[in-house]
C-alpha cells in the first residue's frame, strides 16, 4: 500500500497543504526536464491544476504524487519534443529561445547549469528515475508505477545515475566536494 | 564510506541548484487551485459523431431543396401515329411532323419546250 492511499474524506484544507507541497518540487522536476524555468512551471502548474480537478470531482488518487508527477512527466515529454522539433525552425526565423540572453549567460556559470549539462549526459529513462527520487521524493514504488517499471529496475537505474553523476558532475564551486573520480 | 557520502551530497547538490523561488511555488499553487475549480474543458465525446450527422443532414437538405427550386425540365410529350408507311409525330403544342419515305424521283421523259419569240 502506498503512504499516500485515500483513507475517506480528506478536507480542502489537506488538498491545498499537498499543492503546497508537491509544487516545488514539480517546479524543480520540470526545470531539470526542461532547462527553462517558464517551461517548467508552466508544466507545474499544469499537473497541479490536474491534481486538484481531479480531487474536486473524484476524490484524491491513491497517490497524489505520483498522479502529479505522471503528468509532469508527460507534459516535460511533450515539451522538450516540441522544442526539438521547433529548434531548427525558430532558428531560421531567427526566434530567441525560451532562455533570454543575460540569464542565461549568468546561469551558465552557475551550478544549476552544470547540474543539468551532468543530467543530459545521463541516459533518459536513468536521469528521469533520479530525479523523480531525488527531487520528486517519491517512493520506490511510486517510481516504478509512473515510469511504468518495476521498483528493483528503478533502484538499479538510480544507483547507475547517482554513481554516473558523481563521475560527471566537476568539482563545487565553493570547494566543499572533492574533485570526484 | 567516502562513497556513500558522495552520494548522498550529489543528491543534495541536485536539490540546491534546481531549488524553486518561494514566490515560483505560491504562484504555482495558487493558479493551480484556482483553475482546478472550474470544470475541464472537454469535447462532448459525441461531438464528431453529432457534427459529422448535422453536415450530413444539411447537405442532404440543401441539395433536395435545390433541387425542388430547379424548373421543371420540359418533357416533351409526343404522341406518334402511323398511318401506312407514313408516321405522323404530334407534340402537345400543337405542331406536327410527318415522317415518310422519300418521294420518288421523276423519271426523265422526252418533251418538248416550246418557247414564244
Amino acid at each position: 500500500m502506498l503512504p499516500n492511499a485515500r483513507i475517506g474524506f480528506i478536507p480542502g484544507v489537506e488538498l491545498e497543504a499537498v499543492a503546497r507541497m508537491l509544487a516545488p518540487r514539480l517546479v524543480a522536476y520540470a526545470l531539470a526536464r526542461t532547462g527553462c524555468r517558464g517551461t517548467a512551471e508552466d508544466i507545474a502548474q499544469e499537473a497541479l491544476t490536474a491534481l486538484v480537478r481531479r480531487w474536486r470531482q473524484t476524490g484524491p488518487p491513491e497517490s497524489p504524487d505520483g498522479y502529479a508527477f505522471a503528468i509532469a512527466r508527460r507534459r516535460a515529454g511533450r515539451a522538450v519534443a516540441r522544442r526539438a522539433l521547433l529548434a531548427p525552425l525558430d532558428a531560421l526565423r531567427g526566434v530567441a529561445r525560451d532562455e533570454p540572453g543575460v540569464d542565461q549567460a549568468y546561469e551558465d556559470r552557475t551550478e544549476l547549469a552544470s547540474v543539468l549539462s551532468a543530467m543530459r549526459a545521463l541516459g533518459r529513462a536513468d536521469r528521469d528515475a533520479l530525479l523523480l527520487r531525488v527531487v520528486g521524493e517519491l517512493s520506490f514504488d511510486e517510481i516504478a508505477h509512473v515510469m511504468r517499471s518495476s521498483p528493483a529496475a528503478v533502484k538499479m537505474r538510480i544507483s547507475r545515475a547517482r554513481r554516473r553523476l558523481v563521475a560527471l558532475l566537476p568539482e563545487h564551486s565553493n570547494g566543499r566536494r572533492k574533485q570526484s573520480a | 564510506m567516502d562513497d556513500e557520502s558522495n552520494l548522498h551530497e550529489v543528491d543534495a547538490r541536485v536539490r540546491a541548484a534546481l531549488m524553486t523561488d518561494a514566490a515560483v511555488s505560491d504562484r504555482v499553487v495558487t493558479r493551480g487551485l484556482a483553475d482546478g475549480n472550474g470544470r475541464p474543458v472537454r469535447h462532448h465525446p459525441y461531438a464528431v459523431a453529432i457534427a459529422a450527422a448535422l453536415t450530413l443532414v444539411l447537405g442532404a437538405g440543401g441539395w433536395a431543396w435545390r433541387r425542388a427550386a430547379r424548373p421543371p425540365a420540359a418533357s416533351p410529350s409526343l404522341a406518334i401515329t402511323g398511318h401506312g408507311s407514313i408516321l405522323v409525330v404530334d407534340s402537345q403544342d400543337g405542331r406536327r411532323w410527318v415522317v415518310g419515305p422519300a418521294p420518288e424521283r421523276r423519271t426523265g421523259g422526252n418533251y418538248v419546250i416550246v418557247v414564244p419569240q
